[in-house]
């Protein structure tokens, strides 16, 4: 996919959407807080605002270039757009809403057909019924195939997961990566979750009041946010890549680097499986070490370091940890007086096996 | 009933069905482009369109009678190329008729298109359907209640329409009169069973229409 943006400007409420980005990577994520534009710029891309000013091209077609007076309506776009509210119809069958967008284009896409989308989205059962009395999850799989089935060449996702159980997200994520690996289909993903941005893309744009502040791949752009504005805004997370290196019960001891954490993740990943270890900076306690009385705490992670870095971060202090990979910690700023931590103190650090979140690293 | 009184029945059932039918493509465009367009003159538009919901029916039907009339723009037109009559034929009831309930078709299709959700009518066109599919596919059924509401309120207005049909198609027996003339007639007359027993056609019309109209709805919330 090559989807040129450029010069892109859309007057919004309290300031203005302003984009200047090429996209290659087949599974781009659009991650930053509410309000940030990352609706209004794939409702751009689908043709459904106009912009003040913008040169939209996507694989060497242009779809708007205002300088030209272009702009190639939304029905000729092919360009799937699957709306956080997801707009079911809801006078249709779950056939009827998939089937709607299939009369009128050829599938050029051989792999998208009416048996495999509804096979792999697990749709089938699902067919006859009205899509009012769908639960959750069920009509974001009918608004993704329904999507799909229209042949687009490009889907875009406007945070797919909301409001969606931890569970019922690893289902929809895994569809979602069956979308992109199996049906080929470049996808631009809106959400403000790293857990999300980490298991499906490859790139990620970071948009912030209207405008990009980063682009990168995500274990880049999360673990070293470049707007001070951004990493305030978030929380902090350490990110890293991992393998799942043992499974007893409903604890799975992953390996990071030389360091092995304990995470309870739910469902268990596969022995063997390449994922991302995901720690929320609040979700670290730090501890000076030696310290013989720590070796009977209740935390499943006790990990030692080595400080490298404290700096200040809104009210708190973060401290970056060398455990043999990075590690971040928020602590307060009376914690770090009364522990007098300091640069290149050696401590120790508790995690708690739920806060050690798992996500699957697919096809990277 | 006479043979007389089931002619009046029969052609005031008649027309009316037929103003409603008539209108209903006008009003249908007309409630679209109020319900979603933005365009110059659009308050206007929807100024005149209500005025015959408010002016004395009478006041319309002058209005009416002056602009089809042989001497009127219109009517003028039409006889002198055409040869061609409207006021006091069976023409002129329809065109009453459908001038008086066609604010009640598009103020109920108006509401119903501005309830359906524009996201809809977004996403079917993400989807490649042009805009005329989309309105028969989408924006159509989803304000089908309404818009058939509006259907049965015009087509009752229609039947008990007399002020603006008296004034521009009289109440000539056999070729412009309509129930409530007749009724009026009637009375006027001195006929009372007459004028009872047309009065019960009215109840009955008026109960299959408001009845048939709750059964329709009933039956379209289900799904």
């Amino acid at each position: 996919m090559n989807l040129r943006l450029k010069h892109i400007s859309l007057p919004l409420a309290s300031f203005a959407l302003e984009v200047d980005t090429e996209v290659r990577e087949p599974a781009t994520v659009l991650f930053g807080p509410s309000g940030a534009g990352k609706t209004s710029l794939l409702e751009l891309l689908a043709g459904l605002r106009q912009p003040a000013s913008a040169l939209i091209q996507l694989d060497g077609h242009t779809l708007t270039d205002t300088s030209k007076g272009v702009f190639v309506p939304s029905r000729q776009r092919r360009i799937g757009y699957v709306p956080q509210d997801l707009a079911l119809f809801p006078h249709l069958s779950v056939r009827g809403n998939l089937l709607y967008g299939r009369h009128h284009r050829q599938g050029d896409n051989p792999l998208v057909t009416f048996e495999r989308v509804t096979d792999a989205l697990e749709i089938k059962p699902l067919l006859r019924r009205g899509v009012r009395d769908l639960s959750g999850g069920e009509k974001r799989r009918v608004a993704l195939a329904r999507a799909l089935l229209a042949s687009p060449r490009l889907l875009l996702l406007d945070e797919p997961l909301s409001n969606l159980d931890s569970k019922l997200k690893s289902k929809v994520l895994s569809y979602l990566a069956l979308i992109r690996d199996e049906f080929r289909l470049p996808m631009i993903y809106v959400t403000h979750d790293h857990f999300e941005a980490m298991a499906l893309a490859r790139h990620v744009i970071v948009l912030l009041r209207g405008r990009i502040v980063q682009t990168g791949p995500p274990l880049e752009v999360f673990n070293r946010p470049a707007a001070a504005a951004l990493s305030a805004l978030e929380e902090v997370e350490t990110v890293q890549p991992a393998r799942v290196i043992a499974v007893t019960g409903n604890l799975t001891t992953v390996a990071v680097g030389q360091t092995r954490l304990i995470s309870a993740a739910e469902p268990a990943p596969a022995i063997g499986s390449e994922v991302f270890v995901c720690v929320r900076a609040e979700d670290v306690v730090l501890a000076k070490s030696p310290n013989p009385v720590l070796r009977e705490s209740s935390a499943r992670n006790r990990v030692s370091g080595v400080i490298r870095g404290i700096t200040p971060h809104g009210p708190m202090m973060r401290i970056d940890l060398d455990c043999g990979f990075p590690l971040a910690a928020l602590l307060t700023k009376q914690a770090c007086e009364e522990l007098a931590l300091a640069a290149d103190d050696a401590v120790l650090a508790l995690i708690k096996a739920p806060h050690v979140r798992l996500i699957p690293r697919s096809g990277t | 009933m006479s043979a007389e009184e089931w002619q009046i029945v029969f052609f005031t059932a008649w027309v009316a069905a037929l103003s409603t039918v008539v209108i209903l493509p006008f009003g249908l465009a007309i409630s679209w482009a109020l319900a979603r367009g933005k365009w110059p003159g659009k308050s206007l538009v929807e100024t005149v369109v209500t005025l015959p919901l408010v002016m004395p029916p009478v006041a319309t039907g002058l209005v009416l009678l002056k602009l089809l009339g042989r001497n009127g723009p219109v009517g003028g037109f039409l006889y002198s190329r055409f040869d061609f009559d409207i006021v006091f034929t069976w023409r002129a009831v329809l065109i009453a008729l459908a001038v008086m309930s066609f604010p009640l078709l598009v103020r109920s299709a108006r509401t119903a298109f501005e309830e359906v959700d524009p996201r809809l009518e977004q996403i079917a066109r993400t989807l490649g359907a042009g805009g005329i599919r989309v309105f028969f596919t989408i924006s159509l059924p989803l304000a089908s209640r309404g818009v058939v509401g509006g259907a049965i309120l015009a087509f009752a207005r229609a039947l008990g329409e007399f002020g603006a049909t008296i004034m521009v198609a009289g109440n000539i027996l056999g070729q412009t009169r309509t129930l409530s003339l007749a009724i009026f007639h009637a009375v006027d007359m001195g006929h009372d069973a007459v004028a009872y027993r047309l009065l019960a056609v009215s109840v009955a019309f008026a109960f299959a229409a408001v009845w048939g109209s709750e059964l329709l709805m009933r039956r379209r919330k289900k799904p």
